[in-house]
C-alpha cells in the first residue's frame, strides 16, 4: 500500500460534495465525505478483534476535509489547534462520514467549524484553528543543548508490559513507550518517541519537505498518557468487557511547533477534576523541555463497553 | 479561553458576565442563552460538557461545587442561584 497523499493516519479520500460558496455574515461552507473502510492503517491497533475508527482519525477527516475545502482567497492552511471536539458516537468501518463544514476568518486565522455525522447521526463536533503560518519545526534550527538532565536518563517507572496492562491500544496506535513518572490520581510523565518507522511514513517520497509527524496523533498520544493517569490504579486493556475508557472531548488544543522524526516526547498530565465516572485533564507535551502541544481541558469518561457496540451506537 | 484565566479573586458574580462565561464554556452565541434557556433540553448540551461547564465555573470563582449542586446547573438562573448561595456563604 503506498502514501502518495500527505502524512497522515487517515487513508481515505476526502469527496468533496459541496464546494466552498460564501454564505451570510462573511461565512464559507462546504461538505464533503469520507468512507472510512477497513483497509484504514490504525484499526489493527484500535482495537484488536473490535476496530473503531479512532476520536483523532476523525478530526484527522476533518482536517482534510478542511484543506480540501478552503475558504477561497486563504492560501495554504495549517492546523495551529483544537479550540473545541466532542465526540458523540462512534464511529466504525463501513461508515461514510459526512463533513459540513463553515469557514469564518478571525484576527488570528481561520475557523472551521464542522459537524461529522454517520448514518447513525452526529458522530462528532469541532472546530479546527488554522494559521497560514506553518508552526516551526521544533527541530528545524539549531538548539542550545537542554542543561537539564534528559528526561530519557530517568528511572523508568513503566515500560510497554505495565502500558500493555493498562491500555487497549496496541501497534499501531499505541503512542506512549514509557512512563516515566505517575502519582495516580493526579499527574503523569511519560515518553513517546517519534520515528520515521512509523506507517505514518510509509511511501512518503525521498524528496518530501514536510516530515511533521501527524499533529492528530500528537493528540492521541498526550491522550493516551492521560488515559494511563485515569486507569492507573484501575486498569482495563479489555474493550469488550468491563469499563471502558471514552476520550469524549476536548478544549482549548494548542500546536505550537512541529514534531519531526527523532523528537521525544514528554507529555505532562494532571488530573484537574474528578466528577463520577468523569475526569477533566489538563497538560502538555514538550520536545527538549519546549512545549509543542498545550490542552486545556480534555474529559474522559468511563463508560460500560456495551456503549460501544455498535448495536448500542445504533440506538443511542 | 480569557474568562477562564481571570482570577478568583477578581470575580464577583455579574449575571451578564456569568451569561457571557457561560455561553463561550458552552460554544454557544450569548444571544442563545437566555435566563431560562435550558443547557440540555434546549441547547443539546452533552451530559460531558456540562460538566466542563462546572469546572470552568470553578475556576473562575474559586469555589467547589457539590454533586448534589449540578443538576441546578442546567440553565442560567440555576447556576446564578447555586453560585450567589456559594459565594455568599464562603
Amino acid at each position: 500500500m503506498s502514501r502518495p497523499g500527505p502524512i497522515s493516519p487517515v487513508v481515505a479520500a476526502v469527496e468533496v460534495v459541496r464546494p466552498p460558496a460564501a454564505g451570510a455574515e462573511g461565512r464559507t461552507s462546504a461538505a464533503t465525505a469520507v468512507a472510512v473502510t477497513a483497509d484504514e492503517p490504525v484499526l489493527p491497533g484500535h482495537y484488536p478483534g473490535f476496530p473503531i475508527f479512532p476520536g483523532v482519525c476523525v478530526i484527522e477527516s476533518v482536517r482534510l476535509s478542511a484543506l480540501a475545502a478552503p475558504p477561497p482567497g486563504a492560501g495554504a492552511l495549517a492546523l495551529a489547534g483544537v479550540e473545541t471536539a466532542r465526540f458523540l458516537s462512534p464511529v466504525f468501518p463501513g461508515d461514510e462520514l459526512a463533513v459540513e463544514l463553515e469557514w469564518r476568518e478571525g484576527a488570528d486565522g481561520w475557523r472551521c467549524t464542522a459537524e461529522v455525522a454517520t448514518g447513525r447521526g452526529a458522530a462528532a463536533r469541532t472546530r479546527l484553528r488554522f494559521t497560514g503560518a506553518r508552526p516551526q519545526a521544533a527541530g528545524a534550527q539549531a538548539r542550545e543543548p537542554s542543561t537539564a538532565a534528559p528526561s530519557t536518563a530517568a528511572p523508568s517507572t513503566a515500560g510497554q508490559p505495565e502500558i500493555r496492562r493498562a491500555l487497549p491500544h496496541r501497534f499501531p496506535m499505541l503512542l506512549v513507550d514509557r512512563v516515566l513518572d505517575v502519582l495516580p490520581g493526579e499527574r503523569i510523565a511519560a515518553l513517546k518517541a517519534v520515528s520515521c518507522n512509523e506507517p505514518w511514513y510509509r511511501g512518503v517520497p525521498d524528496g518530501a519537505g514536510d516530515w511533521a509527524y501527524p499533529q492528530v496523533l500528537l493528540m492521541e498520544s498526550w491522550c493516551q498518557a492521560a488515559g494511563l493517569l485515569a486507569t492507573w490504579d484501575d486498569p482495563n486493556p479489555d474493550v469488550l468487557t468491563g469499563r471502558v475508557m471514552l476520550f469524549g472531548a476536548v478544549t482549548g488544543l494548542t500546536y505550537h511547533r512541529q514534531v519531526l522524526p527523532g523528537d521525544v516526547l514528554e507529555h505532562r498530565a494532571s488530573i484537574t477534576r474528578t466528577l463520577g465516572d468523569t475526569l477533566i485533564i489538563a497538560g502538555e507535551s514538550l520536545v527538549d523541555g519546549e512545549p509543542v502541544l498545550t490542552v486545556e481541558s480534555a474529559v474522559l469518561a468511563f463508560r460500560p463497553a456495551e456503549e460501544l457496540r455498535p448495536a448500542a451506537a445504533a440506538t443511542a | 479561553m480569557t474568562t477562564t484565566q481571570e482570577t478568583a479573586a477578581a470575580a464577583v458574580l455579574d449575571k451578564e458576565d456569568l451569561r457571557r462565561t457561560v455561553a463561550h464554556a458552552l460554544d454557544v452565541d450569548v444571544a442563545e442563552l437566555a435566563d431560562d434557556t435550558g443547557f440540555i433540553a434546549d441547547l443539546g448540551v452533552d451530559s460531558l460538557l456540562a460538566l466542563e461547564v462546572v469546572v470552568v465555573l470553578e475556576k473562575k470563582y474559586g469555589i467547589r461545587l457539590e454533586e448534589s449542586q449540578f443538576p441546578r446547573i442546567t440553565s442560567l438562573a440555576g447556576t446564578y442561584e447555586v453560585l450567589s448561595e456559594k459565594l455568599r456563604s464562603a
